[in-house]
């Protein structure tokens, strides 16, 4: 028999949603919280900087989490800060069409009233835009070259103030400058009185009376009320193990690359990763393009070495090109809804059966992004596609799709999306009492902008909702 | 002598006798390739012998993934696989030992899939190393979505295992991480605005 513990609120996932629910909800109810999460507690000392160490240490399934044909890689993290431990520290505002967008799907959300825990966040991390003196080269290259084609873009904003620039936020942050949750609002809750249990998974949820019993392995939790904010893949499978239906409405932004050749070493390892953004192909904050942002983005040589799809001579000269490569990512606001659902063993099954309004907009990105390199004076690009990598002019036509070009998201969302089958409007679930998805997987659709500063700044608000409730 | 079950050599050959020779001989052409391979056994690329006390591949499996893995990578992969500074068959064990045991059951289906997938009586791995990179090269852009997929994931796990070795680091010119510590020197952090910023850049 395990230890029973009663606390008046269980949080589960210490990432963008869960760590400030956590947080505002100990301000209320002090040591009656109970903040799980199922990864580690890693300090920055335990950050050592070196890919093969951190990479499954850190990322869900080792790294090599994806959608069931394999055909997209799905990016999350395991440990105390969530995903924001690996992320790029970028901050985003919710665009202003967001909110049309999802009170249509049945989400009750409004910016006005949002803008004040947004505003709360941006303290609390710190957020600034990057200044042009912590712009990296392979960063401004990207900014040179939408500048000569006249496209739209700027600085993004990052919570990270006084970042040394050692180019490793995709590996947790070794100088505790990226306020990432693990030293933000995770601290700040525990110095509230929350109880922080790390390496313990929520396994099942059981309902009891009009609470519930949080079961994780021997420990069991007796609360009154339960936020679930697991992140996207394991919200929806922590519900399903709990006999509660979800897994619908999985969607993402989906991500591929290029990179530009440059003559002189680029050195993109080095210095800030992502700084600058191409708002011109987007379909938010105003613009009305395809709907993807290009974004500047740098990684270290592991990671790197996955992303282009050449073998043998080709693969050789992309490393031997390493230092002198630029990248560029895209953030598609794809509109594809897939599936998450239990698997054999109980591993998470995700299908995501691409369609062809997302398949289409994904040549457009590799032309500008050719276009955009080439303006900044590279001599070639590098695309990530199994029929062409290093080109000199945009591509005409390419095969897209499954197996010939390098997907991924880090950014993923839904399975429990507000508005939805799962959970109402303001994020509680349907037919429960007390029970309520405050992360990523409750959005009812891909916001089209990096996502964390919405996340905390709904998880905030839910968490003022849950109080209210509870009052 | 009754021609009724064979072929009579006096009547001309029809298109269903044509079929029946050539399942027959087709199928004696695999029963002998499937012998042969048996006694080859699959063959690691020339270097340090595959390690040992792996959890989750066999020898057999070994060689085939490292004759994948060498192939995949190139020559900087050659050098350092031979040079023992590279053990693509470790690290892809170590990867697959996180992985559920339906996943880890496909790395093996995929791993005798490309073995048994050359035409001749050599399997994949005891081809040359050209017929080796022409085999590979035509899964990553086959019509089969199953060996556009085996593909992708060999390249995953080969090129993070390389590039992830101080030799692979060497290639890329990569120099390791900022923090000093007794393996790495460590190198500074920050080398930004160090050129010139166009003023039409925002
Ligand atoms: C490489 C990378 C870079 C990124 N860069 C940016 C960026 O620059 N800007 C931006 O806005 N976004 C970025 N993101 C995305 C952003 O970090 C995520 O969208 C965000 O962290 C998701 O928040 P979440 O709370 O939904 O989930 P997460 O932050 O993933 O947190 C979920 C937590 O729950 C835990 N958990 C799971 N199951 C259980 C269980 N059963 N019991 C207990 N705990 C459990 C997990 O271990 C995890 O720690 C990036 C993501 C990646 C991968």
């Amino acid at each position: 028999m395990g230890t029973v513990e009663r606390c008046k609120a269980v949080v589960i996932g210490s990432g963008a949603g869960g760590a400030p629910v956590a947080s505002r909800l100990a301000e209320a109810w002090g040591d009656g919280v109970v903040l799980l999460e199922a990864g580690p507690n890693l300090q920055a000392s335990d950050f050592n900087q070196i890919e093969r160490e951190m990479i499954p240490k850190l990322y869900a399934q080792r790294g090599m989490q994806a959608t069931e044909d394999g055909s997209v890689a799905v990016l999350q993290a395991s440990c105390v800060g969530g995903t924001t431990v690996v992320n790029d520290a970028l901050c985003l505002r919710p665009p202003p069409e967001l909110e049309e967008r999802w009170r249509a799907l049945g989400a009750e959300v409004s910016l006005k009233a949002l803008a004040p825990y947004v505003e709360q966040v941006e303290q609390e991390l710190g957020v600034e835009q990057v200044p042009r003196a912590m712009t990296n080269r392979a960063n401004y290259l990207v900014g040179l070259g939408a500048a000569r084609l006249g496209w739209k873009g700027e600085r993004m904003h990052h919570n990270a103030p006084g970042c040394p620039e050692c180019g490793l936020r995709h590996l947790g942050c070794s100088y505790d400058a990226k306020r990432s949750m693990n030293v933000s609002y995770v601290p700040r809750a525990v110095r509230a009185g929350a109880r922080l249990k790390s390496m313990t998974k929520a396994e099942r949820l059981v309902p009891r009376g009009d609470g519930w019993r949080v079961e994780c392995g021997d420990l069991v939790l007796e609360a009154d009320h339960v936020v679930v904010a697991a992140g996207v893949v394991q919200t929806p499978m922590l519900l399903l193990r709990s006999g509660i239906h979800a897994g619908e409405g999985f969607q993402m932004h989906l991500q591929t690359l290029a990179w530009g050749d440059f003559a002189e070493p680029v050195d993109g390892f080095n210095g800030i990763p992502m700084v600058y953004s191409v708002l011109e192909f987007s379909d938010v904050y105003g613009h009305t393009g395809p709907g993807f942002m290009i974004e500047g983005v740098s990684t270290q040589p592991l990671a790197f070495s996955t992303q282009p799809q050449g073998q043998g001579e080709v693969h050789a000269e992309v490393l031997r090109r390493y230092r002198h490569l630029a990248g560029a990512m895209m953030v598609l606001r794809a509109s594809t809804r897939g599936t998450i659902a239990l698997g054999p063993e109980g591993r998470p099954r995700i299908d995501y059966p691409l369609q062809p309004h997302d398949i289409e907009r994904v040549l457009p990105f590799y032309q500008r992004a050719v276009e955009m390199f080439l303006a900044a004076g590279a001599s070639r690009v590098l695309l990530p596609h199994r029929e062409a990598n290093f080109v000199t002019r945009p591509p005409a036509d390419l095969r897209i799709g499954p197996g010939w070009t390098y997907f991924y998201t880090a950014h993923p969302f839904g399975g429990a999306c507000r508005g939805g089958p799962t959970v109402d409007g303001v994020g509680q679930v349907r037919g429960q009492r007390n029970l309520w998805v405050l992360d990523a997987s409750a959005f009812p659709e891909a916001p089209g902008v990096n996502p964390q500063t919405i996340i905390c700044s709904l998880a905030l608000e839910g968490a003022e909702r849950l109080l209210a409730a509870a009052a | 002598m009754s021609t009724r079950q064979g072929v009579n050599p006096r009547r001309p050959l029809r298109r269903r006798d044509f079929l029946k020779l050539g399942v027959a001989v087709l199928a004696g052409y695999a029963l002998l390739k499937v012998g042969a391979r048996a006694v080859i056994g699959a063959k690691a690329p020339v270097g340090a012998p595959l390690p040992d006390g792996l959890k989750h591949l066999q020898a057999r499996h070994a060689a085939i993934l490292s004759a994948a893995a060498v192939a995949i990578v190139g020559p900087a992969g050659e050098a350092a696989y031979r040079a023992g500074r590279w053990q693509p068959a470790r690290d892809a064990d170590a990867m697959i030992e996180a992985m559920y045991e339906d996943q880890r059951g496909l790395v093996r289906m995929a791993l005798n899939l490309l073995e048994e997938s050359t035409w001749g009586m050599m399997g994949f791995s005891g081809l040359e190393p050209q017929a080796q990179q022409r085999h590979l090269a035509s899964w990553a852009c086959s019509s089969l979505a199953l060996e556009r997929s085996v593909w992708g994931m060999l390249h995953a796990l080969s090129c993070s295992s390389f590039s992830g070795t101080s030799a692979g680091w060497e290639v890329m010119g990569y120099p390791g991480p900022c923090l000093k510590s007794a393996e790495f020197p460590g190198r500074p952090p920050g080398q930004s605005a160090t050129f010139e910023w166009d003023a039409r850049v925002p």
